[in-house]
């Protein structure tokens, strides 16, 4: 489904805007200086073949995803190749072990590290509604499928952004997804496109 | 207080084996459960009411900034990590040190501003912390010793190598000095006249070739156990094994389809020498037969043949090294080849019935491939 190119670019602004802002709690957090970029996004549908994870090959992703309900209803998830999210663990906790292996220490920093983005993008974007999303907690996977399972169908939509972070010059890239019910992207579209009229 | 959690609720809270407090919007503990005043020592009544930063870690105040704001602002949970936030509010172990925790945050919403809380979980995961760091002090002494194993490999590799290019050398050295010796006493031989000069010119030059046959049996046993074993499909080694001998008239029965063994890559050699050994000395050898059960604890590879078969007293001195006679890689070598990998070979034939050897292959070394 093709989407106003305006909404798409309204909607990258916010996720930069709120990896911007976590960026800056995860460098407060660990000491290092944290860049967050997001050089794509796009949207599709659940059951798209080139979703999620689709550029990481068929190893297990670690992931760890929030749901949120309210005026928006969905999941919001950031999922790296286990190597890259051991290696991003490394840098942030400054570990000197160079194993990249995800054990349950490195699952539970990468969870607080997850934790913190997806807040300040969802908060950037419940902000931007001016309205409040309910969040469950920060749960922590190594299977797509599972996560992409219930409670989720075909129509819902997708917003996919690949994300790279910059850590101490060395970088690891990574994904983030947005789930969103069916009807749940209207009230935001509509807010993008009310601002840019000048509404 | 009206953000004090009821009695019923308050009860429940402590039961659970968490730390739990709730602190209101302006910082003040109105809530300790009975686990955090166990593990900190400080009573819900000395706790309730006082500023929650004087409990909090001097390391964790500034987190705890930005979390008061977040949170209060109305956002979702925060999440604290044992790796980064190892002990948001100080509690000693009874093993010693203090306890490492997980902490979780989540805000609730009052019915009117200025009344949010924050509900702050402590979940105590010490022992898996240490478990895995543990684990993690195992694991890196494990890939220590692998990265030292390695290296005292490659050395003994190199080593290994030289010695065999010295060895090489030498035998090739030796080898042409003995033909030229062989060579010479075969034309002594041949214009001795004296009866007793003869014979001691035959002595030496069967002297000559034990030596020679010594000489070739280091070249054979210098390869062996040199590459890593792998695994090998039997069916196809015995039948290049049969290729090889392709003037001899013996049918070929082979019984071991989809069977692989893990062995040394000489593997096909031991099959080899059981056949040149049917035909050299079976005498009236015109079949092979090769087949494999399943006992307790591993197969049994059989192989038959048809010939007058090996004498009682013989059956274990034929794997010896004395036994090494001729060129290809003999029993003793065979032996030697199998028992790298922990497969054992022996003859229990019936002699004048022909040959028959069996070469035990434990579980682990071998498997069914099908297709």
């Amino acid at each position: 489904m093709e989407q106003d190119p305006v909404v798409v670019d309204g909607i990258r602004e916010l996720i930069n805007i709120g990896v911007g802002k976590a960026a800056g709690i995860l460098g407060e957090l660990t000491g290092s200086h944290v860049i967050l970029d997001v050089p794509t996004l796009s949207i599709r549908e659940v059951g798209d073949p080139a979703g999620p994870g689709s550029t990481m090959g068929d190893m297990p992703l670690s992931m760890v995803f929030i749901d949120f309900s309210g005026p928006m209803r969905g999941r919001m998830a950031i999922m790296f190749p286990p190597e890259s999210a051991a290696n991003l663990v490394i840098l942030l906790a400054n570990e000197d072990d160079t194993t990249a292996e995800m054990d349950m220490i490195r699952s539970e920093t990468l969870t607080e590290m997850g934790n913190i983005l997806i807040n300040a993008v969802m908060g950037t974007i419940s902000n931007f509604l001016d309205q409040s999303l309910s969040y469950a907690l920060p749960v922590y996977v190594q299977d797509l499928p599972a996560f992409l399972s219930a409670p989720f169908h075909e129509r819902d939509q997708l917003l996919f952004a690949r994300t790279r972070f910059r850590v101490r010059e060395r970088s690891v890239n990574g994904e983030m997804l947005i789930v969103l019910e069916r009807g749940s992207l209207q009230p935001l579209a509509g807010k993008i496109l009310a601002v840019m009229d000048g509404e | 207080m009206e953000n004090t959690p009821d009695s019923g609720i308050g009860s429940l809270l402590d039961s659970i084996p968490d730390g739990v407090c709730i602190v209101d919007c302006n910082r003040k503990v109105v809530y300790w459960n009975a686990i955090l005043a166990g593990w900190t020592g400080i009573s819900p009544e000395s706790a309730k009411g006082r500023d929650i930063s004087e409990f909090i870690h001097p390391d964790q105040q500034r987190v705890l900034s930005l979390i008061l704001t977040q949170a209060m602002e109305g956002g979702g949970a925060v999440y604290l990590s044992p790796q980064l936030h190892p002990h948001f509010i100080p509690a000693p172990h009874p093993n010693g040190g203090l306890r490492i925790q997980q902490t979780i945050i989540q805000p609730r919403r009052g019915p009117f501003p200025g009344e949010n809380t924050l509900l702050v979980i402590l979940h105590d995961v010490t022992e898996m912390v240490r478990q895995v760091e543990a684990y993690r002090e195992m694991r890196d002494r494990a890939l220590q010793e692998l990265k030292e194993r390695t290296r005292a490999e490659n050395a003994l590799q190199v080593t290994n190598q030289k010695l065999n290019l010295l060895s090489s050398i030498t035998r090739h050295d030796i080898l042409n000095t003995l033909t030229a010796l062989l060579m010479y006493l075969s034309v002594m031989k041949e214009e001795a006249k004296d009866e007793g000069l003869r014979e001691g010119l035959e002595k030496i030059e069967s002297l000559g070739w034990t030596i020679k046959r010594q000489i070739d049996f280091t070249r054979n046993y210098q390869d062996v156990g040199v590459k890593s074993p792998r695994w090998q499909n039997v069916q196809s080694l015995v039948c290049e094994a049969r290729e090889q001998l392709e003037g001899a008239a013996f049918r070929l029965e082979c019984e071991v389809h989809d069977l692989e063994v893990y062995a040394d890559p000489l593997l096909s050699r031991v099959f080899y020498n059981l056949m040149e050994n049917s035909v050299r000395h079976g005498e009236r050898v015109t079949e092979v037969r090769i087949s494999c059960r399943r006992n307790p604890g591993g197969i049994t590879l059989v192989y038959t043949d048809n010939g007058t078969g090996v004498p009682d007293s013989e059956k274990e001195k034929i794997f010896r090294r004395e036994s090494y006679k001729n060129t290809g890689f003999g029993l003793f070598l065979s032996r030697e080849i199998l028992s790298i990998t922990g497969l054992e070979i022996r003859e229990t034939g019936v002699f004048g019935e022909g040959a028959r050897f069996e070469i035990r292959v434990p579980d682990g070394a071998f498997r069914i491939v099908h297709g």
